[in-house]
C-alpha cells in the first residue's frame, strides 16, 4: 500500500473528498429527481422512499439538489482558491523578496486596502456593478482570497530567505527567479496548502452567504448555499432543510482541512520514514 | 543528600539511560558530561519528574531522604523549586516574555508559602542585587527582552536560588554565552555555591567548563555512565577509550605541526542504541562482544564501565 | 604577488527600526573600516564575540551583501557592490560553509541534488553521469558514502551534514573557502573530525581560507594570520604564532584570559604552538 494512504488525516480526507466528488460526478449522469423541478404538492416532505430525505419548500427534492451542489461548491472552491493562491503566492513572495523597498510596500500596502474592506460587503459591490452570477461571485470571492495568501506567502518566505541554505544557493551561482523556484517555492508550499483548505471553507460560506442574497448562484441551479439559507424559515418545522447542506459544507470543508493537514506533512520529506 | 540508584530512562521500551548511580553531598558539585545524545538533559529532566511524555523512568532518586520516584505530581510541585531548581541554556526560553523579571523571581517565593508578596518582591530585589543586575530595583520591572542575554542568565539564577533549594541542576548555563560572560557567570555560580551549601549537578559538553566547576565528574555516553570519579583524575589521567578520546579530540595546537585525533564515526542515536557498550562501534578497542553485552564496573582511581581498559590503581 | 582577497577599509552599516516617526533612522555600524590581505593558500582567522562583526565581514567577503563603504578585492578584481550577474562568473571560486549544518542545506532537497546544484550553474555541459561521478567522488572524499545522494538532509547527523556542505562548497573546486564558525554547533568528538578535513582539503585543494570563530582554539589550530575583531573594528592583526605568545590589545588579552581551557591546553604553554607554517 502506498505510504500516503497510511497517514491518518490524508486517508481520512481523501476518503471524505472522494465522497464529494463522486457525488458531483454522478449528478452529471445521474439524479433521482430533477433538481430542478418545483412540485407544490410535495413542499416540505419528510424523508420517505420516494424522496429520501424529503423535499424543500418548493417541492424540490433534496439529495437531487445536495448532488448538484456538490459541483457547484466544488467549482467555487477551487477557483477562488486557485485566484487567491496563484497571485497571492507569486505577490507574497515578490514583497518578500524586495523587503522594505518600494515594491514590497506598494504591494503590501494595495493588498491591505483590499483587506480593509469587509469582504462579502464588496463582494455585493463588485456583482452589483458587475451583473450577479456563479462566475463573477467566483472571481469576487477569489480577490479576497489574495491579500491572504500573500501576506502568509511573504511571512514564510522572509522566514526560508534567512536560513544559510538560501545563502548556499546564491554562492551557488543561482539567479534570483532560480532562488525563487527550486528553494524558495518548494519550502512554503506547505504551509500554503494548510492556508488553502482554510479558505476553500470560506470560499463555500461565501457564495452561500451571495447566493442567498440573490447574487450568487442563480436559480435553478442549486448551491448548498442557497440551500442552508432557504431553510431559515423552516428551521422549526422542517429542520432537514438545514442539516442536510449543513452537513455537506460541513464534510467537504472537513475533506479539504484533512487533506490539508496530511499533504503538509506527506511534502515534508523530514515527516518520511527514515 | 541526593541518591541515584539505578536510574534508567526508556522511551518505549528503548532504553536512552541505563543504570545511573551516584551520590552528592550538600556543597558538592558534580560535572555531568557528554555529547549531544548521551542522556546528560534526561537525567536533568528525570531527576525533576520533568520526563516528556512517553518517557518513562525506574530505580530510585532520593532527594533529602525522600524518594522522587513514583511521587505524585503535586508533591513533586512542592519540591521543585523549592528542594532543588534548574537553569537552562537558554534563559530567553526559560523566562516568561510576558512578566517583569523580577515578579518571576518573587513568583516562586509566594508559590512555595514562603514569603508575602510584598516581601517576596523586595527579596526579589535583593537577589538581583546579589546575581549582579546593575540598578535591580528598576531592572525588576524590566521585561526578559529588555535584558541582555548574560542579565537574563543572572535573572534565571536569581530565580533558582530564590527558595535556598539544597539542590541546583544547571544544564549548559553558559553554552550560549560569550566566553568573556561565561567566566563571570561561572564565577558567581561559584560563589554562590559558597554561600548557599547548596549541591550542584552541571550539565556541560564543554570538559574545560567541567574541570572549572565540577569537584566529582561523570562522563556520559549513549545512556551510559562511561566514567566517573574526582574531576582532576577524569580529565587528568582518563582511563576509559572513549574520556580518552573526548579529551584527546581538543585542538591545543597548530595543524601543521600536531595533528588532531578525532573519534572516528557519529555520535549513535539515542533510540536506536546496542545492548552492550555504546561507544562500541567507534572505539580503538572495541570487538563483537563489546557491542553485545553490557560494560562491566572497574573501580580504581576512577570508575569507569569498560570491557577492555583498566583504570589507574586508585 | 597578487593577494588571493584584499579588503580596503571595509565599512557595512544597517538600519534600526525607527523609533518615533520623525526620528532620525539610526544605524547600526557592523563593520567598521577593515582592511586586510590574504596571501593565496593561507589561512586567515577571524575571531571575537558576538555582535563583533566577523559574521557580517563573511557576507561581504563573498560578496552576499554590498558594503556601505570599501572595497572587496579578489585576486585584484573588485567583487563588492557589483550587480549580481556580473559577480556570477566568480561565484564558484569562492564558497563558504555554515555554522549550523541544520540550516545550511535545503531540507526538501535531496542531498545529492543540494551537491551537485553549484556545478549545474558553474559547469553547465556536463551530463548527468559526469554530474554524479564528481558528487561520488566529492561524497567520498568528504569521508560519506556515495550511495548516500538520494537521502534528505534530516536522515544525516550534524557532522555529517558539515560534510556535506562542504562538498557541496568544493564541487566546485573554488580558490578561496570562508568557514563561519564551522565547528561550533558541532559534538566535542566530530568537531576534530571536521577540523582534520578541512585541514586536508586546504591542502589538497590549494585553497585559500577565511576562518570565523569565537574559539580561540580552532582559530590557533587552522589559521596562518588572525584578526581580533571587537564591536565591528579590527583591534589586532598578527600571525598566529606572534598573537598567541604576545597578544598586545587588551581586548586580545581579555578573550585569551577568558578562554576556560584545560589546564594543559592553556595559550602560551604549548610547546608547538608559535610555529609560523611557510604560507
Amino acid at each position: 500500500m502506498n505510504p500516503a494512504w497510511r497517514h491518518p488525516s490524508f486517508g481520512a480526507g481523501a476518503v471524505l473528498m472522494a465522497l464529494v466528488i463522486g457525488a458531483a460526478l454522478l449528478s452529471l449522469v445521474w439524479t433521482p429527481h430533477d433538481p430542478a423541478a418545483m412540485r407544490i404538492m410535495a413542499r416540505l416532505k419528510p424523508p420517505s422512499a420516494e424522496h429520501w430525505l424529503g423535499t424543500d419548500q418548493f417541492g424540490r427534492d433534496i439529495v437531487s439538489m445536495v448532488l448538484v451542489g456538490a459541483r457547484n461548491a466544488l467549482l467555487v472552491g477551487l477557483v477562488a482558491v486557485g485566484i487567491g493562491l496563484v497571485f497571492g503566492v507569486a505577490l507574497g513572495m515578490l514583497a518578500a523578496l524586495y523587503r522594505g523597498r518600494f515594491i514590497d510596500e506598494a504591494v503590501m500596502r494595495a493588498l491591505d486596502f483590499v483587506f480593509a474592506f469587509p469582504a462579502v460587503l464588496t463582494a455585493i459591490l463588485i456583482l452589483t456593478w458587475f451583473g450577479p452570477g456563479l462566475v463573477n461571485a467566483v472571481i469576487a470571492i477569489g480577490i479576497f482570497n489574495i491579500p491572504v495568501f500573500a501576506r502568509q506567502a511573504r511571512a514564510a518566505t522572509l522566514q526560508v530567505v534567512a536560513q544559510d541554505y538560501i545563502r548556499a544557493a546564491r554562492l551557488a551561482g543561482l539567479s534570483r527567479p532560480a532562488v525563487m523556484i527550486r528553494h524558495i517555492l518548494p519550502n512554503i508550499t506547505g504551509l500554503m496548502i494548510v492556508q488553502g483548505s482554510t479558505q476553500f471553507a470560506f470560499a463555500i460560506l461565501a457564495e452561500a452567504s451571495l447566493s442567498y442574497l440573490g447574487i450568487g448562484t442563480q436559480p435553478p441551479n442549486p448551491s448548498w448555499g442557497r440551500m442552508l439559507n432557504d431553510a431559515q424559515t423552516y428551521l422549526a418545522t422542517a429542520p432537514h432543510l438545514a442539516i442536510v447542506p449543513g452537513l455537506a459544507i460541513a464534510i467537504t470543508v472537513l475533506a479539504f482541512n484533512l487533506l490539508g493537514d496530511g499533504l503538509r506533512d506527506l511534502l515534508d520529506p523530514r515527516m518520511k520514514e527514515r | 543528600m541526593l541518591t541515584l540508584r539505578d536510574l534508567s530512562v526508556s522511551l518505549r521500551g528503548r532504553p536512552v539511560l541505563r543504570n545511573l548511580s551516584l551520590d552528592l553531598a550538600p556543597g558538592e558539585t558534580l560535572g555531568l558530561v557528554g555529547e549531544s545524545g548521551s542522556g546528560k538533559s534526561m537525567t536533568a529532566l528525570a531527576l525533576m519528574g520533568l520526563l516528556p511524555p512517553g518517557f518513562v523512568a525506574s530505580g530510585s532518586i532520593r532527594l533529602d531522604g525522600t524518594e522522587l520516584l513514583g511521587l505524585a505530581d503535586a508533591d513533586l510541585c512542592r519540591l521543585r523549586g523549592r528542594a532543588m531548581a534548574m537553569i537552562f541554556q537558554e534563559p530567553m526560553t526559560a523566562l516568561n516574555p510576558v512578566l517583569p523579571v523580577g515578579a518571576q523571581i518573587a513568583e516562586g517565593l509566594v508559590l512555595h508559602g514562603l514569603m508575602q508578596p510584598r516581601a517576596a518582591r523586595e527579596e526579589a530585589v535583593r537577589l538581583m542585587a546579589r546575581v549582579g543586575l546593575p540598578d535591580p530595583a528598576r531592572r525588576a520591572r524590566s521585561y526578559p527582552h529588555e535584558l541582555s542575554g548574560g542579565q537574563r542568565q543572572r535573572a534565571m539564577i536569581a530565580m533558582a536560588i530564590a527558595c535556598r533549594p539544597s539542590l541546583l541542576i544547571a544544564d549548559e548555563p553558559t553554552s550560549a554565552l560569550d566566553v568573556s560572560l561565561q567566566v563571570e557567570i561561572l564565577a558567581l555560580l561559584r560563589e554562590i555555591r559558597e554561600e548557599t551549601g547548596m549541591a550542584m549537578i552541571f550539565i556541560s559538553h564543554d570538559l574545560s567548563v567541567i574541570s572549572a566547576m565540577a569537584d566529582r565528574a561523570l562522563v556520559l555516553y549513549g545512556g551510559l555512565a562511561m566514567e566517573t570519579g574526582p574531576t582532576r583524575h577524569v580529565i587528568g589521567r582518563p582511563a576509559h577509550p572513549y574520556t580518552q578520546g573526548l579529551i584527546a579530540a581538543i585542538p591545543r595546537g597548530t595543524a601543521h605541526t600536531e595533528r588532531l585525533r578525532p573519534i572516528p564515526g557519529q555520535v549513535p542515536d539515542l533510540v536506536r542504541l546496542p545492548p552492550g557498550c555504546p561507544f562500541a562501534g567507534r572505539c580503538a578497542l572495541g570487538d563483537a562482544h563489546c557491542a553485545e553485552a553490557p560494560p562491566p564496573l572497574r573501580t580504581g582511581l576512577t570508575a569507569l564501565r569498560c570491557h577492555h581498559a583498566e583504570p589507574a590503581p586508585a | 604577488m597578487i593577494p588571493i582577497l584584499e579588503a580596503v577599509h571595509l565599512h557595512q552599516a544597517y538600519p534600526l527600526p525607527r523609533q518615533g516617526l520623525f526620528e532620525r533612522r539610526r544605524r547600526i555600524h557592523a563593520v567598521r573600516d577593515v582592511s586586510f590581505r590574504l596571501e593565496e593558500g593561507r589561512t586567515l582567522g577571524i575571531v571575537g564575540e558576538s555582535g563583533s562583526g566577523k559574521s557580517t565581514l563573511a557576507r561581504l567577503l563573498v560578496a552576499l551583501e554590498k558594503p556601505r563603504a570599501g572595497e572587496v578585492l579578489f585576486r585584484g578584481e573588485r567583487i563588492s557592490g557589483l550587480p549580481e550577474k556580473s559577480i556570477r562568473p566568480v561565484r564558484p571560486l569562492i564558497q563558504m560553509i555554515f555554522q549550523d549544518p541544520f540550516g545550511s542545506l535545503d531540507p526538501r532537497m535531496r542531498i545529492g541534488q543540494s551537491i551537485a546544484e553549484p556545478l549545474g550553474v558553474a559547469e553547465p555541459w556536463l551530463d548527468a553521469g559526469e554530474t554524479r561521478g564528481r558528487v561520488a567522488a566529492m561524497l567520498e572524499r568528504v569521508g560519506l558514502q556515495p550511495d548516500m545522494v538520494t537521502r534528505y538532509p534530516h536522515q544525516f547527523s550534524g557532522g555529517q551534514r558539515q560534510r556535506i556542505a562542504i562538498a557541496r562548497a568544493l564541487i566546485t573546486r573554488p580558490a578561496l573557502l570562508v568557514a563561519d564558525e564551522p565547528v561550533s554547533a558541532l559534538d566535542v568528538s566530530v568537531q576534530a573530525q571536521i577540523l582534520n578535513l578541512l585541514f586536508d582539503l586546504k591542502l589538497e585543494f590549494g585553497l585559500s581560507m577565511v576562518v570565523i570563530s569565537h574559539d580561540l582554539a580552532v582559530i590557533r589550530y587552522l589559521c596562518d594570520e588572525v584578526i581580533v575583531m571587537e564591536g565591528g573594528r579590527v583591534v589586532e592583526q598578527a600571525e598566529t604564532g606572534r598573537l598567541f605568545a604576545a597578544p598586545q590589545a587588551e581586548y586580545t588579552r581579555a578573550l585569551m584570559a577568558a578562554m576556560p581551557l584545560l589546564p594543559d591546553a592553556r595559550p602560551g604553554t604549548d610547546p608547538a604552538g608559535g610555529g609560523i607554517s611557510p604560507g
